[in-house]
């Protein structure tokens, strides 16, 4: 609990890239991160501390660099005004929305009923909810303080893929390609459409981690995001460059 | 013993979720845990037996429970010895601000591969023994002298007294490497009535690490179904049963089936 630090609300925080965000970030930002079922491994929250089994009594540096987990179920809209609600009661304000829960089914359009069925969730998750989130956060905290946002420098970054630039013959993921596709568009005009309340919106679009890029590099680059002054970009992080699109 | 020469991580975790627990890896430098682990292992070396039997190996002697267990005898030396130490003891006790009254009921269990799941159940459940302590002042049962579960005096000089577990610690030596998928986890619960294998959170067996928690009405867990065995050193600490009795009630008490 700190509120020299920024507030980033967090979704996806119990995957891989949001984990290794809350792992690296806690100290820096106050974080809100929003998990399925159970915070972060690792991370202290407020369901987990850490303690010496030696001097139990006495406080753990560590627990300073807390974050604060929310469970939810973003798939439900009710959801997201809980969200807002319970980061703005634990810290007041925020200043950062990071849009990283994902969800995702590869498999060939053809032969797989599946793949259709997991179409709507595929969009919900990856493009609807960051949607739902973003206007809940501007409607709840920045419509109306837009210098409060240019001094926190407040803005929304959403974590996109390569998926939604490019396609990648035989790999089945067409729906997830092209949900994230569609929150690259969204992220372009959100950026638009919330200029001129200051807020900035950019996107982060990884190759796959950790194979490809390591997930850190994933994490470290949504930070640069959050820091730059750009808005309206997405970082591309392909396999042997970074580059900003469009 | 100096626990702090032991220890590796000084950096324990406790957990509220699903009722307050701790979990730690790298309990003890590595140096340290090889030699629980062989120790272990000598033990298992030594075989199985599918009857009760005193003493001597691995049998199944847990009613409704698919392990074998090797209770440590009062004379346990080497390193699993830790875990009947007064230094053990007493860091427990602090660690969950219990008022435990130096009784110890400590064993080793292996599952084999594919062994079932357990029922829920929290281990607020009483132990007797009987009043021989070590130089230390520890008291670990003694089945030779009385029956742990049912008091039952087993020996003319032995006049056994009553007492409730107080603390419940679990710690995995000497498995196979886990991954998930694997089972072999301590599943945790909110509620009796869960189902044993949608458990609220789980603790993998991963070498070197360890849960532990205060015995109450509500610290339900059960053991979950493995691919591949499982061992663990499992131990226990005790309380007086009036303070459960002042605490919960007699009723919380839950008798051995």
């Amino acid at each position: 609990m700190a509120l020299d630090r920024k507030v980033c609300l967090l979704t996806g925080a119990g995957g891989r890239l949001g984990s290794e965000f809350c792992r690296r970030f806690a100290a820096k930002y106050a974080i809100a991160a929003v998990c399925r079922r159970r915070g972060v491994d690792g991370v202290p929250d407020q369901n987990q501390r850490m303690f010496d089994p030696l001097d139990p009594g006495t406080a753990v540096a560590e627990n300073q660099s807390d974050i604060f987990v929310i469970r939810a179920n973003l798939a439900a809209a009710q959801e997201t005004t809980r969200i807002v609600e319970l980061t703005m009661a634990r810290f007041g304000r925020i200043d950062f929305l990071v849009n990283a829960a994902v969800y995702y089914h590869w498999s060939p359009m053809i032969d797989d009923d599946a793949l259709a069925m997991s179409a709507e969730q595929q969009f919900l998750i990856n493009a609807i909810v960051p949607l739902r989130l973003s206007l809940a956060v501007v409607r709840a905290c920045w419509r109306d303080r837009q210098a409060d946002n240019a001094a926190y420098n407040r803005c929304i970054v959403n974590v996109s893929s390569t998926s939604g630039l490019h396609v990648y013959p035989g790999t089945g993921q067409s729906i997830y390609s092209a949900s994230k596709a569609a929150l690259n568009y969204l992220t372009c005009h959100m950026a638009d459409e919330f200029r001129r309340i200051g807020i900035r919106v950019n996107g982060v679009a990884p190759t796959s981690f950790p194979s490809i890029v390591k997930t850190e590099t994933v994490a470290a680059a949504i930070d640069r995001m959050m820091e730059s002054d750009i808005t309206g970009r997405l970082l591309v992080l392909d396999r042997e460059r970074e580059y900003y699109s469009p | 013993m100096r626990l702090d020469l032991w220890l590796d991580s000084r950096r324990w975790w406790r957990r509220t979720e699903p009722f307050p627990h701790i979990v730690a890896s790298n309990v003890f430098k590595a140096t340290t845990y090889e030699a629980l682990a062989k120790s272990f292992g000598e033990i298992l070396d030594r075989g199985f037996s599918e009857l009760p039997e005193g003493g001597t190996r691995f049998c199944r002697s847990m009613k409704g429970y698919d392990a074998y267990g090797y209770r440590m005898p009062l004379d346990i030396e080497g390193p699993l010895s830790v875990f009947v130490s007064r230094e053990w003891h007493d860091m427990l006790a602090g660690i969950f601000g219990v008022d435990a009254t130096d009784e110890i009921e400590a064993a080793l269990h292996h599952h084999a591969g594919t062994s079932k799941t357990g029922w829920v159940h929290n281990d607020l459940n009483p132990g007797w023994f009987i009043d021989r302590q070590r130089p230390d002042g520890i008291i670990i049962s003694d089945p030779t002298a009385c029956n742990y579960q049912t008091g039952k005096s087993l020996r003319a000089d032995a006049t056994p007294y009553e007492r409730v577990r107080a603390i419940a610690l679990i710690f995995y030596l000497g498995n196979p490497p886990w991954k998930p998928g694997d089972g072999g986890e301590t599943g945790l619960y909110k509620l009796r009535t869960a189902r044993p294998e949608h458990p609220d959170a789980a603790v993998p067996p991963l070498n070197n690490t360890l849960v532990a928690f205060e015995c109450t009405p509500y610290s339900f867990h059960t053991f979950l179904s493995n691919r591949s065995p499982r061992s663990t050193a499992i131990m226990w600490l005790h309380r007086r049963k009036e303070d459960v009795v002042e605490r919960w009630g007699a009723g919380a008490i839950e008798e051995w089936r």
